[in-house]
Order: C-alpha cells, then sequence, then structure tokens
C-alpha cells in the first residue's frame, strides 16, 4: 500500500512535471494572435468628427460612427491571458479593452492625408503580440460650393435687393461624397465696409440631415428690404451684378458638421465651433452682389502655436 | 479624464450603435411623409417672420393623406430667416402649396417639414411644394405617395417658367429615394421632353436609380443638357449614385468617359469615379488605360479600381459611403494574395506613395491578359 502510493505520489510529480513541460512548450510556440473586424475584416473604417458623436439623425441616417469594435482571438490556452493593446497613434485613437475578446476603438483624431491606412493597433497577449491591424479614421474633408444663382427678393417679404443659393456637397477623406448628416454654420467677425451699414450679420444656419436637397445643402444668403422692414443702408439693388464696388460688409463662415444646434446658436461655444470644420471663407457683401474669398478647404490640422483656421475667434476676412 | 465622465464618453460613444436607422439620401416625399401627421394642400395669406421664426395660418384645401386638427392650422416654425430686421415683419402674400404638418404635441405649436431644401431653409419657399389649384386626375387604386407626387408635378408643371415653383429641382426633392410607378412615369416624360432642366432632372433620377439605359440616355441628351444648370444633378447622380453593374451599361460609361473631353463639366470625372466604385471585369481595360494618365487623380482612382477588383471589394455605393463598408474586402476573388493586399488603395497619396502603386497595378495587368 505504501509503496503504491508512493508510485502513485510519484506518477502525480511525473504528470505534474510533464504538463509544465508542456504548457511551458506551448507557451513559447504560442501561436500569434488576430485581431479582426466586426464581420471577420482585416481593416476596420470609422469617423472623427471633432468630438461630436452624431446621435442627432436617427430619423433619417447615422452612419457615422465615431467608435468601432474589433474582436481578438487570444490563441492561447492560457484561461486568464495577459492582454495588452497599443497604437501607433495614440493621439487619433483611444483602445478600450474588452477581456480577451477584443476592444472598443473610439476616434480621437483622423487619419492623415495620404495613401493607405495609417494608424495601426497591436494586441500583444502573454507577450507574444498580433500582426499590426489597420485602422482609417475617416472625416468630413472638403467642401465644393457652387457658383451663387442669384434671384430677386419675391419670397422674403421685402421685395427689393437681392438674394442667391450655394448648392454645397462635401467628401470624406476619400474623395467619397458624404451622405446627409446634420450640420450648422458659424459666422464671426463681420466688419462693416459702409460708413453707418445697418445690415449686420443674419442668423447662423443649421441643416439637418432631413434638410438636404439629395446629397447637397443649400445656403442661402439676401440682404433684401421693403415693406416694412427697416432700410437698408445702403441699399441694395436688383439685378445681381458683379460690376459693383460698393461693399457693405464681411464675416467668416465655417461649416461644422456633426450636429445642427437649435437656433439661434450664435457665439455659443458648446454647440456653435463644435464638429468636424472643413470649410473657412469670407462673405463679402455689396450692394448688388456677394462675393465668397479666401477659402480655405480642407482646413490644415493645427500647427502649434498656431490654432486651425477654424477656431473661435480665428478669422478669414479683415 | 474622471472615470465618471470617461464612462459617459463610452456611453455616448456607443450608445447610437443601437439605433437601427435606413439610409436616404436627402429627403422625399416618402420620408417626410413618414415624419407627417398630415400631408395637404393649403392656402397662406399672411405671415410673420422675425431672423429665428415664422408663424402664419394654413387653410386646408384638401388632404392628401393623415387627417389634420382644424381647417385653419397656425404655424409656427423655428429658422434662421433671411431677413435682417430685429423687429417681426408682417407680410402679406398669398401662397399655395403642398404642407407636411409635425409637431403640435404636448403643447407645441404646430410646424411644418422643410419639404423643398433646393430652395434652403432660409425663405418660405423652402416650407412647401407647389401644388396646382385644380386637382390632377389620378387613378383609382393609386397610392398615397403616388397621389402626393402627382399632385407635386401638376403643381410645378402649372406653374409660370422660370418661377420658383416651376423649377424642376422640386421634382428631384420631392423623389427622394423613392422608387414607385410614378416617379418611374414622370422619369420617362421628362427624358421625352424639350426642356433641358427636366431632360436633366429626369437623368438624373434615372441614374440615382439604375434605370436601364440611362447611359446611354445620357449621351444622347448631354449636348442639350451641358449648359443649363441642372447639369450638375446629372454630374452628381453619375459620380455617387450610378452602379449599374450590366456589362452593356458598363461598356458604355466607359466609351463616355473616354470620349467625354477633359473638363466637360466634370462628366468624364464623374464616369471614372462611378466605373472605378464598381470594378467589374467589365471595368478594367477602361480603368487600366487610366494608370498612365497625366491625371493623378484618374491614376489613383484606376489603382483604386483594380485593386478593389482584386482583393474582392464591394461596389461603392452611397448605402456604404459612411459605414465606409466599401473597404471591407471580403468577396470571393481567385486574384487576392498578399501581395494584392498589400497594395490596396483606395485614396490618393503623395506621389511617392502613388508611383509604387501604379508600377505594381501596371505590371500586374499586363500579367492579366485573360482580363484584357
Amino acid at each position: 500500500m505504501r509503496e503504491n502510493r508512493e508510485t502513485r505520489w510519484l506518477r502525480g510529480v511525473e504528470f505534474f512535471a510533464a504538463a509544465l513541460a508542456c504548457c511551458s512548450s506551448m507557451a513559447t510556440a504560442q501561436t500569434q494572435p488576430v485581431i479582426t473586424g466586426p464581420t471577420g475584416g482585416s481593416s476596420v473604417a470609422f469617423w472623427y468628427l471633432g468630438g461630436i458623436y452624431p446621435g442627432c439623425c436617427s430619423d433619417i441616417t447615422n452612419e457615422y460612427w465615431t467608435g468601432w469594435t474589433v474582436n481578438l482571438a487570444a490563441n492561447t490556452p492560457d484561461p486568464n491571458p495577459a492582454v495588452y493593446w497599443s497604437t501607433n497613434s495614440p493621439t487619433k485613437i483611444q483602445i478600450v479593452p474588452n477581456g480577451s475578446t477584443g476592444a472598443s476603438l473610439i476616434a480621437l483624431g483622423h487619419s492623415a492625408p495620404g495613401g493607405g491606412y495609417d494608424i495601426t493597433i497591436t494586441a500583444t497577449v502573454d507577450g507574444v503580440s498580433s500582426a499590426p491591424f489597420p485602422v482609417l479614421i475617416s472625416t468630413i474633408w472638403k467642401v465644393t460650393q457652387s457658383a451663387p444663382n442669384p434671384f430677386a427678393c419675391n419670397f422674403v417679404g421685402a421685395l427689393n435687393g437681392y438674394q442667391a443659393t450655394l448648392t454645397n456637397s462635401a467628401t470624406d477623406i476619400n474623395g467619397v461624397t458624404i451622405i446627409p448628416l446634420d450640420l450648422h454654420e458659424s459666422l464671426e467677425n463681420t466688419v462693416s465696409k459702409y460708413p453707418s451699414e445697418n445690415w449686420g450679420s443674419p442668423v447662423e444656419g443649421n441643416w439637418a440631415a432631413g434638410t438636404w436637397s439629395g446629397n447637397t445643402w443649400i445656403d442661402t444668403v439676401a440682404l433684401c428690404w421693403g415693406t416694412g422692414t427697416v432700410v437698408g443702408v445702403p441699399q441694395t439693388v436688383w439685378p445681381w451684378s458683379t460690376s459693383g464696388v460698393t461693399e457693405i460688409n464681411t464675416l467668416t463662415q465655417k461649416f461644422w458638421f456633426g450636429s445642427a444646434p437649435p437656433i439661434p446658436h450664435s457665439q455659443n461655444p458648446s454647440t456653435d465651433f463644435q464638429g468636424a470644420c472643413p470649410y473657412v471663407q469670407s462673405v463679402n457683401a455689396y450692394t448688388d452682389h456677394v462675393t465668397w474669398t479666401n477659402v480655405i478647404t480642407p482646413v490644415p490640422d493645427p500647427v502649434p502655436p498656431n490654432k486651425s483656421a477654424c477656431a473661435q475667434g480665428q478669422f478669414d476676412n479683415s | 479624464m474622471k472615470p465618471q465622465t470617461f464612462l459617459r464618453f463610452i456611453a455616448r460613444a456607443f450608445a447610437f450603435l443601437a439605433v437601427s436607422v435606413s439610409w436616404l439620401p436627402g429627403a422625399g416625399v416618402d420620408y417626410l411623409s413618414q415624419q407627417s401627421g398630415a400631408v395637404f394642400v393649403g392656402s397662406v395669406s399672411t405671415r410673420v417672420e422675425t431672423p429665428t421664426q415664422v408663424s402664419f395660418t394654413v387653410n386646408v384645401v384638401r388632404v392628401l393623406s393623415g387627417s389634420v386638427p382644424s381647417l385653419a392650422v397656425n404655424i409656427v416654425h423655428q429658422w434662421a430667416g433671411s431677413l435682417r430686421t430685429a423687429s417681426a415683419v408682417t407680410i402679406d402674400q398669398p401662397l399655395y402649396g403642398i404642407w407636411f404638418l409635425n409637431g403640435g404635441s404636448l403643447g407645441h405649436p404646430w410646424d411644418v417639414l422643410t419639404a423643398r431644401p433646393s430652395m434652403g431653409v432660409r425663405i418660405i419657399l423652402g416650407l412647401f411644394l407647389p401644388a396646382s389649384t385644380t386637382p390632377p386626375m389620378i387613378a383609382a387604386g393609386t397610392s398615397s405617395l403616388d397621389n402626393i407626387l402627382h399632385e407635386v408635378a401638376a403643381g410645378v408643371q402649372s406653374a409660370p417658367a422660370g418661377s420658383p415653383d416651376g423649377d424642376p429641382t422640386i421634382l428631384l426633392d420631392a423623389f427622394g429615394s423613392t422608387d414607385t410607378p410614378a416617379v418611374r412615369t414622370m422619369i420617362a416624360a421628362g427624358l421625352a421632353s424639350d426642356n433641358p432642366g427636366y431632360q436633366a432632372v429626369s437623368l438624373a433620377g434615372g441614374l440615382a436609380r439604375g434605370l436601364p439605359g440611362m447611359i446611354h440616355e445620357l449621351s444622347a441628351l448631354w449636348p442639350q443638357i451641358n449648359g443649363d444648370r441642372h447639369a450638375m444633378y446629372v454630374v452628381s447622380a453619375l459620380r455617387d449614385s450610378w452602379r449599374d453593374t450590366t456589362p452593356a451599361e458598363v461598356q458604355d460609361a466607359a466609351s463616355l468617359a473616354a470620349s467625354a473631353p477633359p473638363g466637360s463639366n466634370g462628366l468624364r470625372a464623374a464616369a471614372v469615379r462611378a466605373l472605378a466604385a464598381i470594378h467589374t471585369p467589365g471595368t478594367l481595360p477602361f480603368l487600366a488605360t487610366l494608370l498612365s494618365s497625366a491625371d493623378p487623380s484618374e491614376q489613383e482612382r484606376a489603382v483604386y479600381g483594380l485593386s478593389s477588383f482584386a482583393n474582392g471589394c464591394p461596389v461603392q455605393s452611397p448605402r456604404n459611403a459612411a459605414s465606409m463598408a466599401y473597404l471591407e474586402c471580403n468577396q470571393p476573388s481567385s486574384y487576392t494574395t498578399a501581395d494584392t493586399l498589400a497594395n490596396f488603395g483606395f485614396r490618393q497619396g503623395l506621389p511617392a506613395q502613388e508611383a509604387p502603386l501604379v508600377a505594381y497595378w501596371q505590371t500586374w495587368w499586363n500579367g492579366h491578359s485573360e482580363l484584357h
């Protein structure tokens, strides 16, 4: 009996040692962990909208995800593996681990202009690293604005002067035309160019996704006066003519994607200057027409100590 | 970041992931009808505008869908109006059209939806669609949606030429993503008209819906509509929406792109982008010619089209533009290799990045004569 117990004990020690050797051998030969997208893809792509999370548009469209998930095949028998995530772009992406099965990714910035995937993430499981996994974080990149379509002030209720519509569209960092998304404008630094002019600047507009015309949003500029309104100083005239030289005022216009805050939202830093801003320009009103100048699109990222051209207080007009 | 703030951050970032929503390019009458409690033809005689709201009473003439709270509905609509005066202005101006009623719950006033976004969101015209004072003859059994579309078409056609209500762009607004018998009838009628504006918006509508023969129609009509301001809708529909993979249509599009002169009001660039987005085998011979284009953007599109084909990437369309699912190249392809994956190109890089890609795909193309 004693011998038998000793024999069993020795056999047990041998088995344990063999198991340790086996596991040790498995650890050294551990298969590389593999990161995949939610549907098994070899890359993922999502959006950065200036820190805006557009829960806005559930009535029409919202596929502008600013977060994403990835799966991880840890490929280890270790029931409690040590998993570490890393990225080559910590200022652009935040990784929130989800145990040993994956992670949530949150956009903190957008991919740099240029070709291909510039962001990678890597998972390290018990010391074994995955291959770098490609990530693209797109953003609203470039706005294209049509020439103005001028018309008389017939439907503004003030028959004198002029108005014009501009058709705008935008592309993402891949050059693909974007589908409707909430946006708004900010108007800053109205500078009078005519003594005692009383036009000022218009109320800042918003364009909810449901108010787009196809893949475009329409901006209207109007300097109309007449019945019931204060007579404009100076008076604007119709027809539209780009030969006029009498300037009324000028301001800086910026478009912000990701939200359409309720009107009025003027100069409210918590709403007005939030979102992705791919477009800045000067809007210059004359007595018979408007010009749009100093267009910046795309808007370069800020280079310290300078601020982005989109930042509050950064003016494009003078 | 404080833990609590961080948790809120995470929650906000992912709360919307659970929301199931649909894709829609702008808002047509289908979307507006869904959002509206009642659609009706009505008249307005006077309104009060301020820079931040407009208020008026609509006298209901006929109800097209839903039910109205009364025959005189008081509307208050928040907006960034065009008038810059600080005080309220009363405007006596008769208006007549189709209104989409909204709001009116929990003590909130009734509102109307923006129905004519092509006129913008800042003037009264944006808030209704034109209607004819005489109701159109509509066959029994016509759907409510098509009924409204027929009303809009009658309103546009009865408006004086050159007036805002007579702008054919209104039809594109009304169509939205709807594809019903009424829409197809109107597209066919527009293509057969001699009005370049109607031809252009009908062509744009047909391209967006992938109706057969649209590229052939485009080639035939382009000389007439090229100078019309509505031509831009054709270009954008071709560039962003037309994704017909039928070999004959693809061949027509390649011929159109090849024959379009440089510039050509954006037509060639639109056709190139569409063909690269489609990247079926039939597109490849044309796309391969672009590898030696003097235009770097055309070279980039060629790389995108060829590499998307080889790597089994889906067609890029408006439906996957926002999700960017067109970059998930998981369709079976016998041409996929580690090299083709490594040389996948989908956006324009610096010349130093682009040159090796162009060279790789030129070599790849030369080595696959079976695709020529």
